[in-house]
This record gives C-alpha cells, sequence and structure tokens, in this order.
C-alpha cells in the first residue's frame, strides 16, 4: 500500500480570485466541500507600535465557522504567518502592513491544506513580492485491520470524517514551487518512522505538482478576462504615454 | 560596539561567527547547551521537573484533581496542559493576557501529549471520579529554544508523578485522598523527548538561543519517543529531502542522550510523598 499510488488523488478542487472587492487580493478555495476565503490588505500602514525597521509587519487573522478566540485559531494563525514568512519577501516593504485574513467558510477536512491554498492565489492577486509560490496536501493513515498485510491505509486530502479524532495520524506538507522542498509541515497523532515521513513527503509532492499546475491553468484563465494584462499582451503601443 | 552591530545587523552578525565555526554563545555549531534537570522541585505538586537549556529555565508541574468523568467516557481522566510565557522570562512578552507565542506552544504541548498517557488509568471509580491531572508548565527564563525545555520538563515532570492512594466512600461517592494507602506512579505509554534545530542559510543550528531564534530562516522541531520514532514534527525548515534526512538523523541521535539524562536524573530522586 505504501509503494502504490491509487490513493494518490485529490479531492475536486475549484477557486476564484479577486472576488473581495475591498481587498487588494482575496482567493476562495474549495476541495470537496471544505471551503476557505482568503483576503489580503497590503502593503498598508502600520500601528508605530508594530512597525519595523527593516521588513513588513505580518498581521494573521484565521477565522473558524464555529468558535472565536480559540487556541485552535491561534495556532493556525502562526500556520499561516509562518509560510508567509518563508514566502513574501517581506523587506520589500519596511515599514508598513501585510494583514491576511482567512474566514474558513465550511469545514470539512484538510482544513490547513485548503487555506494555503486560498493563500497562495490571494498572494498572488495581491501581486505581493513573493519568492516562489507554494501548495499544500495533507493526509491520514489508519492502521490496516488486515493480518498479512501491516502498510497502512493512506488516505490524501481526507473529509472530517476520515481525519477521525486526535488519535489519528496526520500529516500536513506545504512545498514551494521553486525548488519543491516542505517550507512547512506538521505530523502527529502516533508513532512514524522516519523513512514513512519521508516517504509521503515524497508522494505528497507529486499530489503538490497537480496542484500547481491547477494554481497555473486558474490563474491564466482569470488573466484571460483581465484587461489591463491582456492589453499589455497585444501589444505595449496602446498602454505606453497616457494611461487607460 | 559588539552588540550594536548585532542590533543593526544580526544576519551579518551570525554569519561572521559560523565563518569561523563557531555559534555567538562559543559552542561548536552544531553543538547543544548544557542540559541540566531537576525532578521534583516543586513539593507540592504530584510530579515536577526543572529542566535548563543554557540560560533557558522551564519548571513543570502537576496538580491533581478529582474530576467527574464524561458521560461517554465514564473511566477516563483528563490531563490539562498549560504553558505560560510570563513577563518575567523576557522582556518581549507583556503583562495582561497571554501572548500569542504561549497559545500555540500550549497547543503543541496538547498535541505532544496526547497519546502520553493512557488515560483509563486514571480513574479512580468509574462513572464518578477520576484524576484530572492539570499539567502547568511555566518559563522562568526565555533564551530560546523554550518548547524543547518545556516538553522535557512536562515528560520528566510526569515521569515522576505520584499519584496518591484514594477512597471512595461507597454510599455517598465521595472521594478523597486516603494517607495511609500506598499510592502509585504514573504509567507512560512513552516519553517525548523534543529536539529542535534552527536551520540558518546551509547550516544547521541545534538548540537556538533567543537571539539565534530570531534570525534564523526556520526551525526543525521533532519530538520523538524511546524508540528513536517519530511522534510529532512541526518543520518550518526549509530543507532538502537529503538535508532533512540528515537532520532528522542527528536530531534522533540527541534524543537518545537526552532520556539517558532523564532517566538517571529521575532514579537518583525519590518520588514525592503524597501532599
Amino acid at each position: 500500500m505504501l509503494g502504490d499510488d491509487t490513493h494518490l488523488k485529490l479531492r475536486p478542487i475549484e477557486s476564484e480570485v479577486s472576488l473581495l472587492g475591498n481587498c487588494d487580493g482575496s482567493a476562495r478555495v474549495r476541495q470537496g466541500s471544505t471551503s476557505v476565503l482568503v483576503g489580503i490588505w497590503g502593503p498598508v500602514e502600520v500601528r508605530q507600535s508594530r512597525e519595523l525597521p527593516d521588513k513588513a509587519t505580518l498581521e494573521v487573522s484565521v477565522k473558524y465557522c464555529t468558535g472565536q478566540g480559540t487556541p485552535r485559531d491561534t495556532y493556525s494563525e502562526d500556520v499561516v504567518a509562518s509560510v508567509c514568512r518563508e514566502v513574501i519577501l517581506l523587506s520589500e516593504h519596511p515599514r508598513t502592513s501585510i494583514q491576511v485574513n482567512v474566514q474558513v467558510e465550511s469545514d470539512d477536512g484538510s482544513v490547513l491544506a485548503v487555506t494555503a491554498n486560498a493563500l497562495c492565489l490571494a498572494l498572488m492577486d495581491a501581486g505581493l513580492p513573493l519568492r516562489s509560490q507554494f501548495a499544500a496536501v495533507c493526509c491520514v493513515t489508519n492502521p490496516t485491520t488486515n493480518d498479512t498485510d501491516t502498510t497502512p491505509t493512506v488516505t490524501w486530502d481526507p473529509t472530517c470524517e476520515e481525519e477521525g479524532d486526535d488519535t489519528t495520524a496526520r500529516y500536513l506538507f506545504v512545498y514551494d514551487s521553486d525548488s519543491r522542498n516542505v517550507i512547512f509541515s506538521n505530523y502527529t497523532g502516533g508513532q512514524c518512522e522516519v523513512r514513512e515521513y519521508l516517504l509521503y513527503l515524497q508522494k505528497g509532492r507529486q499530489l503538490a505538482n497537480q496542484i500547481f499546475s491547477y494554481f497555473r491553468e486558474s490563474f491564466e484563465k482569470f488573466l484571460r478576462k483581465d484587461v489591463k494584462f491582456q492589453l499589455l499582451l497585444s501589444g505595449s503601443d496602446k498602454v505606453k504615454g497616457n494611461g487607460p | 560596539m559588539a552588540e550594536d552591530f548585532q542590533e543593526a545587523q544580526p544576519h551579518e552578525y551570525l554569519r561572521l561567527f559560523l565563518r569561523d565555526n563557531v555559534r555567538p554563545d562559543n559552542r561548536a555549531i552544531t553543538g547543544f547547551r548544557d542540559v541540566r534537570i531537576h525532578c521534583n522541585t516543586v513539593k507540592s505538586a504530584l510530579g515536577s521537573a526543572m529542566v535548563c537549556y543554557g540560560n533557558t529555565r522551564v519548571i513543570a508541574g502537576v496538580k491533581g484533581k478529582f474530576a467527574t468523568p464524561h458521560i461517554d467516557t465514564p473511566s477516563r481522566g483528563y490531563i490539562v496542559p498549560n504553558l505560560s510565557l510570563p513577563p518575567l522570562c523576557n522582556s518581549k512578552y507583556r503583562p495582561g493576557p497571554p501572548d500569542p507565542r504561549a497559545t500555540v506552544m500550549s497547543h503543541k504541548l496538547v498535541e505532544v501529549l496526547s497519546g502520553v498517557l493512557d488515560l483509563e488509568e486514571l480513574c479512580i471509580s468509574a462513572r464518578r471520579a477520576v484524576w484530572a491531572l492539570y499539567m502547568d508548565v511555566v518559563c522562568i527564563n526565555d533564551d530560546g529554544n523554550v518548547f524543547d525545555a518545556a516538553v522535557l520538563a512536562a515528560s520528566a515532570a510526569l515521569y515522576n508523578t505520584y499519584l496518591p492512594a484514594t477512597h471512595v466512600h461507597e454510599e455517598t461517592g465521595f472521594v478523597s485522598v486516603d494517607e495511609e494507602g500506598e499510592g502509585r506512579r504514573i504509567h507512560l505509554q512513552y516519553i517525548p523527548v523534543p529536539v529542535s534545530i534552527a536551520v540558518f542559510e546551509e547550516s544547521l543550528l541545534p538548540d537556538p538561543t533567543e537571539f539565534e531564534e530570531d534570525v534564523v530562516s526556520g526551525t526543525l522541531s521533532v519530538c520523538w519517543d524511546d524508540s528513536c520514532k517519530i511522534r510529532n514534527i512541526w518543520n518550518s525548515s526549509g530543507l532538502t529531502d537529503d538535508k532533512l534526512a540528515a537532520a532528522l538523523e542527528y536530531s534522533s541521535k540527541r534524543s537518545s542522550v537526552l532520556l539517558s539524562i532523564l532517566r538517571r536524573v529521575s532514579s537518583q530522586h525519590q518520588p514525592s510523598s503524597p501532599p
């Protein structure tokens, strides 16, 4: 089971970009029934107490559909901030603030992975300087009930039901598009050998490649409708000199 | 003058040290700080430990209270970990509501400790009374790598926790500590041992100090168990696969060293008598 790739698939992905008129960048990604909306403001003015002399201050807020101000929100904010710090070139905008707002619209499993995917599209939409794009996948493993075969069953992009409770082994991997290295990953829920972890990391990379091609397609579709971008493509004579 | 340079150009400051194959606190690049573990430091707790990684100091204590079990799990007790970073440990933590860093570390501690105890062991009388263990972890001084010190302190505290004997009144169900009875040590399914390695521009810096933590680009934090298997990973290191494998190997070797220190120190102490 560890060797074969029949379980290596994601739920159907849908996305929309630039859907929030007031934000600098926004995106919604839906994987199966999990839907996450990310809105980005930045670079904007920062409160003096939070100002940093050499880079932008990152302010992240994550809200789930139920509950408010729980430790889970704070932990998710830390994960999102961790990914942002790896990827956004914060030193390009010193003494400003970049605000990332995440709203989980519906939670049917793999929330952090879907959040990271929506975050990537929103950052691209906001036009913030990025080191690379990134894509996230997660999986759960369950010990198999078959006596003869001891390899666990793996479910990629699990639903809430497949995620089970705290005792299920859960992996989250966020890969960057440049080197395909893992920029963030998390594992909890039981014993895991080093070679297992590295194996799932490699398998997850194949799924991340699928997500990167999906990002490319969906962003190209979005740009085809963008007038300024089409003018740029068709010929620079029309865009030079006076603005539209 | 060196302090001004450190303040103004922290990356360059660290780079200059690494070029000479040394860390700012005079360790070898891949060296760890001295670890000191003291057990049973808090006499009023059922189990406690203090762990020092260099100047970083964390105290963990386990307090036991009687509680009613949840209806769905009539013989399961509770373990409630909480990590606090009070202003006294570092001036970057302000008085008032808990710092988000403390909340995040508390959440990670909950993840680490879930699965360490078989909660059925904390049962006193099914459906009526169970132990609720409150694991309070307090950082006394933050000089970097607080999470590692906190998890190790929590592990050591649990390892040395001694549950007093209890007496349940048959009719009223009133639970009290039985002074004459003999208590028991808690059995841990495994002992979580954390090892964190920070990554700065191709160098692996294990056990980062506070200054290094602010400068590095990412950290690989792993909790190992007694059989050198991974129990929890938080990896923001950005390492390639083979460098990651090498870092994990190095981390697991260190975990065996820490585990043997923990066991040796615990065996030298008498278990604390019931309060």
